[in-house]
């Protein structure tokens, strides 16, 4: 049995039905629990910030209009608010949290350490880059949607998209190192 | 490398335009990418990690990102933050008085009738919607009031001037038959004080004006000649007010220049019918006297000749004038005629 596309399950949710509202969480949490653990590496931060993501969704479900416009974008630019806010605040913190952090590491294996490290350095090089840009990153080689839905997602043209994401991989390249070989894309030849 | 690759083609750090070498590679880039980290079709993020593709620096960055972090809550983390939205949800349902309550979430109960939301009543919305409605009609209302105190010192040629206009006519619009006439009549003397204040404050003559006070009195005579309107107190005022256009002519033919000294010509010998008419047909008895004087005072006035300053009638009756009062018109009339 096919499910209820988005526009359905909203519907239903506005107009008093739970299981509805819940089909729409369960049915997105997943990708904004990546987006965020993109972006925060504390699983209690992770977790606590998804919750608050989709407290907003069902606060803001009865304003909410059908457009067309998928209803993804919209959690995406709530999950995106609250971490911004997240980081506003948590620089107050910045020692309790770093301090949490190290000690948590002390109980993981060492491979799993040299990963979550790894993970650290990339979301330390992704947090360099706007927000438009660490979301467009996010939507394209994590939830691996196509050009044309991160467009959609993000309210841009495709053109916009695709050069936006190449500005952010050229930084990010640079800000992790990786900067061994390039090809010469107009001209199609490697430099 | 990507730092001559950035050199060679202008890129660097701050210096990025969206210009159409930068959407070339952005488009060349993109084509690269997905054949690395092709788009998933499925279920997104469980798609297998990509390698580091064929060693291109902006490739393997984007390999990277594909495999990052991955974590999924756990089953019980999934269902508390559930339990969070079933209650929070189920909170906002029944505080806005809908059907279900606290156990929404276990059972959802029957669906809320159709034309409701959250709840709330077809005639609650409708109430809201009302509420909002009456906002903008308050906001309407106290802006157009303070509009209309604002343009009424505005003059012929100012900004606020057309909304002076509109609210006159809007004013006839709602006025009885009965009050008409007398609206009319106080129209044409605001259209007067109008002209007589520019030319003492810009020394500029606008035969429109005048016009339009002579349309207003003529329509004022038409609708007392019905039967509108109380046309002993009106006819003494009618008189008063072409009287004083007499006299505005003659004092604005010394400073207009020839194209507008013809057109206050015209104007005096409309006002002389008017008078004409208002003697002719009201209740004043001074038919004779008033129209030679006033036609003598515009046909003889020459451009140019020094004539005393206007002295703004202060005779004109109230609407209670008793028939003594009324009485002075003539004697201003032969005033102006002797001058």
């Amino acid at each position: 049995m096919t499910e209820p596309p988005d526009h359905v399950l909203i519907e239903r949710a506005q107009n008093g039905d739970a299981d509805a509202m819940a089909g729409l969480y369960r049915r997105h949490v997943a990708a904004i629990t990546r987006y965020i653990s993109y972006r925060i590496s504390e699983q209690t931060v992770i977790e606590d910030l998804t919750a608050e993501v989709f407290l907003r969704m069902v606060e803001g479900l009865p304003g909410y209009r059908i457009t067309g416009a998928p209803f993804e974008a919209w959690l995406y630019r709530i999950a995106a608010a609250r971490v911004a806010t997240y980081y506003r605040k948590r620089d107050r913190y910045v020692e309790e949290a770093l301090s949490e952090r190290i000690e948590s590491r002390f109980t993981l294996p060492e491979a799993d350490i040299v990963q979550a490290e790894e993970h650290d350095e990339l979301r330390a090089a992704l947090r360099q880059l706007s927000d438009e840009q660490q979301t467009i990153l996010i939507l394209r080689f994590v939830e691996r949607k196509s050009h044309e839905d991160v467009a959609q997602l993000l309210d841009k043209s495709h053109r916009a998209v695709a050069t936006a994401q190449h500005r952010a991989l050229k930084r990010l390249a640079r800000l992790l190192g990786t900067t061994k070989t390039s090809r010469h894309y107009i001209r199609g030849k490697k430099s | 490398m990507v730092d001559d690759f950035l050199q060679d083609d202008g890129f660097r750090d701050g210096n990025i335009r969206d210009n159409g070498d930068c959407w070339d590679d952005g488009q060349a880039l993109a084509r690269q990418l997905d054949r690395a980290v092709p788009p998933a079709s499925g279920p997104t993020g469980d798609s297998p990690p990509p390698d580091a593709g064929d060693g291109d620096s902006l490739v393997a960055v984007a390999c990277r990102v594909a495999r990052g972090p991955h974590p999924a809550l756990t089953e019980v983390a999934l269902d508390r933050i559930e339990d969070q939205l079933r209650s929070r949800y189920a909170a906002l349902y029944a505080r806005s008085g809908a059907h279900s309550g606290a156990d929404a979430g276990a059972n959802p109960g029957p669906r809320a009738p159709v034309g409701r939301r959250w709840g709330r009543s077809r005639w609650q919305v409708i109430g809201h919607r009302l509420r909002h409605v009456a906002a903008v009609l308050v906001v309407l209302l106290l802006f157009s009031g303070s509009l209309s105190v604002v343009s009424a010192h505005s003059l012929p040629g100012d900004d606020l001037y057309p909304v002076k206009t509109i609210i006159e006519e809007l004013q006839l619009i709602l006025v009885s038959s009965d009050r008409e006439p007398g609206l009319r009549v106080r129209l044409a003397e605001r259209r007067l004080d109008e002209f007589e204040q520019l030319i003492r404050e810009r020394e500029t003559v606008r035969p429109d004006v005048l016009m339009e006070a002579s349309a207003q009195l003529n329509r004022a005579l038409t609708l007392l000649a019905a039967g509108h309107g109380n046309r002993t107190e009106l006819d003494p005022r009618i008189a008063n007010t072409s009287y004083r256009q007499a006299t505005l002519i003659q004092y604005a033919a010394s400073l207009a220049p020839p194209e507008i000294y013809d057109n206050l010509i015209l104007i005096a010998d409309w006002n002389n019918l008017l008078i004409g008419r208002v003697l002719g047909e009201g209740t004043l008895d001074y038919h004779g006297s008033v129209v030679s004087s006033v036609h003598r005072i515009s046909l003889s006035s020459p451009r140019g000749e020094t004539l005393p300053p206007i002295s703004t009638p202060t005779s004109t009756p109230e609407p209670d004038a008793t028939p003594d009062e009324q009485s002075r018109i003539p004697a201003l009339v032969l005033c102006v005629a002797a001058g």
